[in-house]
């Protein structure tokens, strides 16, 4: 019958107008998806490639959680874009009874998103959550020498320590010692409901999806300028370029130097992320315990080189401290550059000039450039006569034996800070907890960080500080290798944001960034 | 990961009349060679296969992970006709040396696959009521939970590895394997074959080994064509996901999915890989679709 | 597709069922599929459950790492507590059971929102990504499927090769990172960064944010069923009984459409249920690139995270979700043969 031919060309007609008309109006729809974004109504959108996994500022690990709960809650102090402590709850502070004792001048005027002022009863109640076991707030290490909170007055409180310790400030700056709302303490939902005094306000959160905060109309700071803000997860960094070419991110969180190349006609800002990569060490037995065959390793490593292969150029070596105002330099006591005659001559001294063997674990599922690393080491440490096989553990076995110290050398990613203290006192201090992965400890090390500690003066610190750093390379008790970088890559008429190297903090300008 | 279930269809009809009459081996070629498909397919499985075997024994232009500081990022030119990577690497090499793993991971998987299934199929179709419930049951389950989910936890328990990944994929595969061979050992014992032989006092292992397997061989030769393929694309899909081998073991599937940051300044990094993902893939494909024909008694030339 | 042989429920040859009898026949039938169903999603919730609870490291280590050494011992005591680490699996599971039977999905261990909600919000978009997926496979690939075998070797055929080629051998997360960036780079458009807009709120948003994904995953299916369906036209076309109604007079139309569309049919009934089940493993890919918030990439980052509340119940989910996919595909599958049909 004819009519069924005319039924199957009509289909066929229908589909191919509905596909083309599919495909035009794609292309016409690119005009209007721009316009929405040019409105000041939409949100403000920040991409990265993880989500928002948890909202109680006191349990967060995940960086994306820091950046943005920290645009929601503050802390007594923070850091500027140098890495010195400045004020934010606190106006000011004092040492006082040998730095046993802190005092914080509280700031006035400062209100919670649920109506509550804050006032040293927040500070003595925010310390306790921090402190009680049931929280399992990580960061409690940081502020494991307070004995007491004690408010002094409803602007005043007073820390008494029970050693001198200097290294608190720098943990008062993170978000998982934010300051708290005592109602929402006691209502137990910070869980699920922030409530903080920052430049925003919590409006709705789809987990490991995106978060959105309103600007805060009573922010203690200032007005801020942008109506409200988006932190979402776009799961690939490509897909964040794509985003940003498409105007629908105005700014992109990123780490890969090879994405962030193809946005050349994009403003990218870069800072020092807050970790080092290093091959750590124990020194208890095998060749390693020897001083001068680690000397020899640390010698015949070229750390340049090992940026270039496994970040591609994108790092900066470092020392024991990458970052801040006691930031090592030279980065090494013994071989701040490569030199393969030294390494020899350290091996000769060892007593063995053939060289040794040893075994590194490194987990790519941990750092993916962790095995780069490794292979770049591997041939560079050939050339002395040293043989360094490679293991590659999965994520558990890699934690695990890191914890135990079960291993010989670890190509290791650790968190930087800007404190010494805080970044070795848990490795080499007194007591430290982490000292079994740390694997060395002698006296003078710890005597130079509590040194350190002990004293609130930059200059004796910077005495210290850098004795450490010498002693730390000097005996080779780790190889420290290099810093790499993170990326902000800025949307074409956003003004005003700049990228800082902190945890809590790198967002902060966005309390006072607008778009055009 | 790609969803090409081609060979995982049960058996239809056609092919169980095919089952029970085997062909010969040097038949098998010939009729290979007739149909398109299998020719076309033996082509390109040809090409692979040698590649990957000349890679292992050392025959590539470089040595693949020799990183060459002075040439990164280079487009094809003579000296490098696939061009090289960010790290200076020759990409030919690395795509002739990844062709040899991932046809690695692949044989591994479909071997473990194929034994296993094969043996569950064969059992459930050829032993009593209840033990062919049970193991259908448990194939019924394995099939409900998402292959990539089984690889997921695989790898998540074992870790990421060459041989890890081998036995995600090919624990995905197994559930298929069974329901393939059981149609046709099912088959083969309702019909008449199988009493007959017993009436005449053939043993079961007998009848197992010169009479119902050479009859599934046909399907199995079919299935194992087109499970290489799979496997092929899923290892690709595994090493996306992060859970393919680690570096230096470069796969296939590790190379396309590192390219995908580099696609826009570096096409040659992601177009030669892809292309040769395709040889392999699309060459198991046609050599298992020549394969189905050469068994099917239909399309046989007399 | 069921357990029970190849073409079909095995009855005993030469028996005709009476129309009482059949109407009982198939309640009986129906119901013995149910239990099957219900026994197969449990089975895999117990496989799972034991799996996952055979995976290295719990949600504690997932979350802090080597900051794991920092804890105090009564820090660490607690968290055991709370994430339920060291209890006896049997009683992990009845605990599990006996919460989901009373309608209970759970809580989740990293961002402490119930499952349900989780999955209530996840669910919709991987299931109209599946659908959209299906729906374009299907087109492409019975079109290209019918089209190319009536007319072998023309642009049509030539066409569908082609695309044929790129569904089977190319991996989707290559077919969909090129996409995306080909639009962004070139277009400017990426509406999938966007929030992801559900149909009802936002219906033309929600087109072009399911149309891509979608597309990338039906390549795939499109070309499996597109050589299937060739192949089968193919075949009725050469059989004898079309030459006999050609014979008998009917035009050359009538006879393309209802006969080869309903024989043709049946392998692409069978192999659709079968690409559904893949097509819930390949929604994982395809949302990390396109942005989707659906079920597979919640299983993916619940895994990594050692979430085993939602693990396990996206996981019966999807099992449920195959299950009864392939049930309704066997009904359709034994209402259309008529070889079954008139048994």
């Amino acid at each position: 019958m004819r009519y069924t031919k005319v039924i199957r060309n009509v289909v066929v007609l229908a589909a191919s107008v509905g596909l083309a008309g599919a495909l035009c109006s794609s292309v016409g729809a690119a005009p209007r998806v721009q316009a929405i974004h040019s409105s000041s109504a939409s949100p403000f959108v920040v991409a990265s490639t993880s989500g928002v996994q948890k909202l109680d500022p006191d349990v967060v690990t995940n960086f994306v959680d820091f950046q943005a709960l920290g645009l929601i809650y503050d802390q007594l102090v923070r850091y500027n874009k140098q890495l010195q402590f400045v004020p934010d709850l606190a106006t000011s502070w004092a040492f006082s009874n040998g730095n046993r004792a802190i005092t914080f001048q509280l700031r006035k005027n400062v209100t919670f998103d649920d109506g509550t002022s804050f006032t040293s009863a927040n500070v003595v109640a925010s310390i306790d959550r921090v402190l009680a076991p049931k929280t399992g707030d990580a960061s409690a290490s940081y502020i494991s020498s307070v004995k007491t909170v004690v408010a002094k007055g409803p602007y005043s409180v007073e820390f008494v320590l029970s050693h001198p310790d200097s290294s608190i400030l720098s943990g008062l700056t993170s978000v998982n010692l934010s300051m708290l709302s005592t109602k929402a303490i006691a209502a137990g939902t910070l869980a699920t409901t922030p409530d903080g005094t920052g430049p925003y306000m919590f409006a709705s959160w789809s987990p490991n999806n995106y978060l959105i905060l309103t600007a805060n109309p009573h922010y203690w700071g200032g007005k801020v300028k942008l109506a409200s803000v988006k932190i979402e997860a776009i799961p690939t960094e490509q897909s964040i370029a794509s985003a940003i070419e498409a105007n629908t991110v105005q700014l992109g969180l990123l780490t890969e130097p090879e994405v962030a190349k193809t946005l050349s006609s994009y403003t990218v800002q870069n800072v020092l992320d807050l970790s080092y990569r290093a091959l750590m060490l124990q020194d208890k037995t095998g060749p390693l315990a020897n001083v001068n065959n680690r000397r020899a390793l640390e010698c015949a490593i070229n750390r340049k080189q090992i940026v270039a292969d496994s970040v591609f150029g994108q790092g900066q070596v470092v020392g024991p401290i990458p970052m801040g105002p006691f930031a090592s330099n030279p980065v090494s006591a013994v071989c701040p550059n490569t030199n393969v005659a030294a390494a020899k001559r350290y091996l000769k001294a060892a007593g063995d000039p053939s060289g040794f063997t040893f075994t590194a674990i490194t987990s790519v599922a941990i750092d993916p450039t962790s095995s780069a690393q490794a292979i770049a080491a591997q041939s560079e440490l050939a050339q002395a006569g040293i043989k360094m096989n490679i293991e590659n553990l999965a994520t558990d076995a890699y934690i695990q034996d890191w914890l135990k110290g079960d291993f010989q050398a670890c190509f290791a990613w650790n968190g930087a800070n800007p404190d010494p203290y805080t970044m070795y006192g848990r490795y080499f201090g007194q007591g430290a907890n982490l000292g079994v992965p740390a694997g060395y400890s002698s006296p003078a090390l710890q005597k130079l960080l509590l040194q350190g500690d002990e004293s609130s003066s930059a200059s004796a610190q910077q005495k210290y500080y850098s004795e450490l750093s010498a002693n730390l390379t000097g005996n080779a008790v780790w190889v420290w290798l290099f810093t790499s970088y993170d990326y902000a890559v800025v949307g074409h008429g956003v003004n005003g944001f700049s990228f800082f190297p902190s945890l809590t903090d790198s967002l902060q300008t966005l309390s006072s960034t607008s778009v055009s | 990961m790609s969803v090409t279930g081609l060979g995982s269809a049960p058996a239809l009809p056609g092919e169980l009349d095919a089952a029970v009459a085997p062909v010969g081996r040097r038949g098998l070629v010939r009729a290979l060679w007739h149909s398109p498909n299998g020719r076309v397919g033996l082509v390109l499985v040809g090409v692979v296969v040698a590649a990957a075997i000349a890679a292992s024994f050392g025959g590539t232009p470089y040595d693949p992970q020799f990183q060459n500081a002075a040439a990164l990022l280079q487009h094809p030119t003579w000296s490098h006709p696939f061009g090289t990577d960010q790290f200076g690497r020759d990409v030919l090499s690395l795509v002739l040396d990844g062709l040899g793993v991932s046809l690695e991971i692949a044989c591994l998987a479909v071997l473990i696959a194929g034994v296993i299934g094969t043996i569950g199929g064969v059992v459930a179709g050829f032993l009593g009521r209840w033990t062919s419930a049970v193991i259908m049951r448990v194939t019924d389950m394995m099939f409900a939970i998402p292959a990539i989910l089984l690889a997921l936890i695989v790898v998540a328990a074992l870790g990421a590895g060459w041989l890890n990944s081998a036995i995600a994929i090919g624990v995905g595969y197994i559930p298929i394997f069974v329901r393939v061979v059981r149609g046709p050992v099912l088959a083969l014992r309702e019909s008449g074959y199988v009493s007959a032989g017993r009436v005449l006092g053939f043993s079961r292992r007998r009848l197992l080994f010169r009479h119902i397997l050479p009859n599934v061989s046909g399907i199995l030769a079919v299935q194992t064509s087109l499970a290489l393929a799979w496997s092929v694309l899923a290892e690709a899909s595994l090493s996306f996901l992060g859970l393919g081998p680690p570096p230096p073991t470069a796969s296939l599937g590790e190379m396309v999915s590192q390219a995908g940051s580099l696609a826009a300044i570096a096409w040659w990094t992601l177009a030669f890989p892809s292309v040769a993902i395709i040889f392999a893939v699309i060459g198991f494909n046609l050599l298992g679709d020549g394969l189905r024909d050469a068994i099917d008694p239909r399309t046989r030339k007399p | 597709m069921t357990d029970d042989g190849p073409a079909g429920a095995v009855a005993p040859a030469g028996r005709r069922l009476s129309g009482e009898g059949r109407a009982r026949g198939l309640l009986f039938e129906v119901a013995r599929r149910l239990a099957s169903m219900v026994l197969t999603i449990f089975g895999v919730s117990i496989i799972v459950f034991l799996v996952l609870r055979l995976l290295p490291g719990n949600a504690l280590t997932s979350a802090l790492g080597v900051s794991e050494g920092l804890l105090t011992h009564a820090q660490l005591v607690a968290l055991d507590h709370y994430y339920g680490i060291g209890e006896p699996v049997i009683q992990q599971y009845g605990s599990w059971l006996h919460a989901i039977l009373t309608g209970n999905l759970g809580v989740s261990l990293q961002s402490r929102t119930s499952v349900a909600s989780l999955v209530g919000t996840a669910l919709p978009v991987t299931f109209e990504l599946a659908i959209a997926a299906m729906l374009l496979g299907l087109l492409i690939g019975v079109l290209f499927g019918v089209f190319g075998a009536l007319r072998p070797g023309r642009a049509v055929d030539v066409t569908g090769q082609g695309v044929s080629v790129i569904g089977l051998g190319v991996p989707s997360f290559v077919i969909g990172t090129g996409l995306v960036t080909l639009l962004a780079s070139v277009f400017q458009y990426f509406p999938s960064s966007e929030t992801f807009a559900s149909l009802t709120s936002d219906p033309w948003l929600n087109i072009q944010q399911i149309f891509f994904p979608a597309l990338t995953l039906s390549l795939g299916i499109g070309a499996a069923i597109m050589r299937t369906t060739r192949a089968s036209v193919l075949e009725v076309v050469g059989q004898n009984y079309v030459r006999t109604a050609r014979g008998k007079g009917l035009s050359r139309h009538s006879v393309t459409w209802k006969h080869i569309f309903l024989n043709a049919f049946i392998p692409v009934l069978t192999m659709s249920g079968i690409q559904l089940g893949y097509l819930l493993g390949g929604t994982v890919i395809v949302e990390q690139i396109f942005v989707l918030p659906g079920l597979g990439r919640l299983l993916v980052e619940s895994i990594n995270g050692r979430d085993f509340p939602v693990v396990q119940s996206v996981t019966t989910i999807f099992a449920a979700g195959f299950v009864v996919v392939n049930m309704v595909v066997d009904v359709l599958y034994a209402a259309i043969d008529p070889r079954i049909r008139n048994r």
